[in-house]
């Protein structure tokens, strides 16, 4: 495999950084299964199976679009990873004034970064980052209607790399509901290299939605980094289907007392998709609670992977963390994997974790048919009823029913 | 409307149906006691379509053979199972899928379905006859529900659905009077001339508030003794023992 990949050089700072960051990357190469991290996941190999170049050199590109979102909503729009449009007019003239959103710069994003653990990706990402955002609300300034991100890719990004970052940074006693939409329709072949930082502060809110169904040929790894702060939650939902390969590794930190987040994920995946949800909750200070609910349903030679990590420091008493993955598996051709990790140096705590898997249950498929239900239809019922339980928890009405409408739409399973 | 003759079934481990005899005409109500297995689950289940058994016999529903026909088709062909114990699905709300049930049944007859609104004044006028508080409706389906929750909504399915032919597998076991009777009035109510029911019971219990034609005595896989309501009373009295 051959790739192409260079530094702007048009941009003055941080060019010594990039550059070593490149020839760190160049060095380990794309993170194999021998890296404990990537063991179920061979992202060299998903590459080489892939793609026979790559290259970070893409046109810019603006295109129309109408939105999709029919409630009230503010909304960023992205194309290709870069910022283009945004409107929060919503928010009146006092929001305009607590928003900041800004295309990102390279300040802003190496002041993020700093503590972060480098794999071969971000080492990537740090060398060639050149698009994104960068959104900061101001302390005490609560959303009146929720941000909805329109991320667009274009057809050109055959055999290309994006390397974007994306920073969200709330002030204390801020709140925000954002949804994601990944709107790829087109059959381009590239990959998606994202850095997620978000800070949430004191007292803060941040409900965090992304939503993806359609089929696209996207091969995406985000790696996010969240630090919590006290009294503050976080929520991180993730309804994923039809994009081609998936890897999700949600780092964690709960950083002060009673700072919580919950991360829910509904993962539904058909032919020979790779999808992986890796998480790292670190609880660091005492009362602090995580809440993880992982399910999958994986048909048609599709791979679903769960890894969850439960740190729990010595320092951080009264933690409260659950975690379960459930696999719903339509057939054998399909895999299911759920590594569950907790790390507990803290003794008076409340951790635990469960899995479970299995196919369609016989006697709910025989309970629906006997009420004159197709069969295809009943499995889709059982299916449906499967991830409900992750949808059901969305607190937003709007976004839960957007969430619901598009399930319906593009559920669909062939025996 | 329901014709068995020398219905034989078995499973892997075990022959169940030993040649069983049985006409059901419209209008008729037929009781089938006898004791723990006897086979009388596994008749309804076959008459229903669930697999797992090797069946041999005829077993006709209006003249055609349901050997030949799918689960789901014996249902909106007019067969309906009240299950003994009602299946809990999960994530599935109870009126939406009562309302897929409904519709998936007038798709296959080609009528038109139903829109939600009319179906939600459907659904609570034949809730409210049941006594079932409208918020079941909009849980789960059958999650969380107690026993007698889970059998009220066997039979609200009934009378939504409106089948030709009603099997209620022990439908009053796990009920107390209360709700026994509320059972009992719901399937009077929707007795009438064209439809049928089979009513599968351990006990006279019922049969004292849905009156059969005929009571059928199963056991060990054959019906031993048939005859009318004064049967159940003498059961009651001897016990199947006596009969053997």
């Amino acid at each position: 495999m051959a790739y192409n990949f260079d530094i702007d050089y048009k941009i003055k700072n941080f060019v010594n950084e990039r550059k070593k960051s490149l020839s760190e990357f160049e060095k380990k190469g794309f993170p194999n299964k021998k890296i404990e991290e990537w063991k179920f996941t061979d992202l060299n190999k998903i590459i080489k199976d892939n793609f026979n170049k790559l290259s970070n050199k893409i046109k810019d590109e603006n295109i129309k679009f109408t939105p999709e979102v029919t409630f009230e909503h503010n909304f960023i729009t992205l194309v290709n990873g870069h910022l283009k449009e945004y409107n929060f007019d919503l928010e009146g003239k006092q929001g305009k004034n607590s928003i900041t959103l800004k295309k990102i710069n390279h300040d802003e994003y190496f002041k993020n970064i700093g503590s972060i653990e480098k794999n071969s990706m971000l080492n990537l990402n740090i060398a060639l980052v050149d698009c994104g955002f960068q959104l900061k609300i101001d302390d005490n300034y609560n959303f009146k209607k929720p941000i909805v991100i329109y991320n667009y890719f274009t057809k050109n990004l055959d055999n290309k790399i994006i390397n974007n970052s994306e920073i969200i940074n709330l002030g204390k006693n801020a709140k925000v509901k954002v949804l994601e939409l990944f709107i790829n329709q087109n059959h381009a072949t590239f990959f998606k290299n994202t850095l997620k930082s978000y800070r949430v502060s004191e007292d803060a809110s941040l409900n965090y939605y992304f939503v993806n169904l359609k089929k696209n040929n996207c091969f995406s790894y985000n790696y996010l980094k969240a630090d919590i702060f006290k009294n503050s939650n976080f929520e991180n939902f993730i309804f994923s289907s039809g994009t081609k390969f998936l890897k999700s590794d949600l780092n964690i930190n709960l950083l002060d007392n009673n700072s919580e987040c919950a991360i829910n994920s509904g993962l539904f995946l058909n032919k020979n998709i790779h999808q992986e949800i890796k998480t790292h909750i670190n609880h660091l200070k005492p009362n602090t609670r995580s809440n993880q609910n992982i399910k999958k349903v994986l048909s048609s030679g599709s791979k679903g992977i769960f890894q969850g990590k439960i740190f729990v420091d010595s320092e951080a008493q009264k933690t409260n963390a659950y975690q379960i993955s459930k696999g719903l598996i339509l057939d054998e051709k399909s895999d299911f994997t759920t590594k569950p990790e907790l790390e507990i140096y803290a003794d008076d705590v409340k951790c635990s974790h469960g899995s479970t898997s299995g196919n369609i249950d016989k006697n709910l498929l025989f309970y629906l048919r006997s009420r004159g239900i197709n069969k295809m239809d009943a499995i889709k019922i059982i299916i449906k009823g499967f991830l409900e339980s992750i949808i059901t928890d969305i607190a937003d009405k709007e976004i839960k029913d957007l969430v619901d409408r598009h399930l319906e739409k593009n559920i669909s399973y062939e025996n | 409307m329901l014709e068995i003759k020398n219905l034989k079934a078995e499973t892997d481990e075990k022959k169940i149906l030993k040649g069983l005899n049985l006409n059901i005409k419209p209008g008729e109500v037929h009781a089938i006691m006898g004791p723990n297995g006897s086979g009388k689950s596994t008749l309804a289940n076959i008459l229903s379509g669930k697999d797992g058994y090797q069946i041999s016999g005829t077993l006709k529903f209006e003249g055609k053979n349901l050997n030949e026909i799918s689960i789901e088709e014996r249902a909106q062909k007019g067969i309906f199972l009240a299950f003994q114990y009602p299946i809990e699905i999960p994530g599935v709300n109870t009126s939406n899928f009562l309302r897929t049930s409904l519709n998936s049944i007038r798709k296959s007859r080609g009528e038109k379905e139903i829109d939600a609104i009319n179906f939600l004044k459907l659904i609570k006028n034949k809730s409210n006859e049941l006594g079932i508080d409208e918020k079941f409706l909009s849980r789960q389906l059958n999650v969380g529900f107690s026993g007698g929750e889970k059998k009220k909504n066997e039979i609200l399915q009934l009378k939504i659905l409106e089948p030709k032919l009603a099997i209620l597998d022990e439908t009053d076991s796990g009920l107390d009077i209360d709700a026994l009777k509320i059972v009992a009035d719901g399937v009077n109510s929707y007795k009438n001339k064209d439809n049928s029911f089979l009513i599968i019971t351990h006990y006279q219990r019922l049969l004292n508030f849905i009156k059969p034609d005929y009571i059928h005595v199963l056991s060990d896989g054959k019906i031993i003794k048939t005859g009318t309501k004064e049967l159940g009373n003498e059961l009651e009295k001897t016990g199947y023992k006596k009969l053997n």
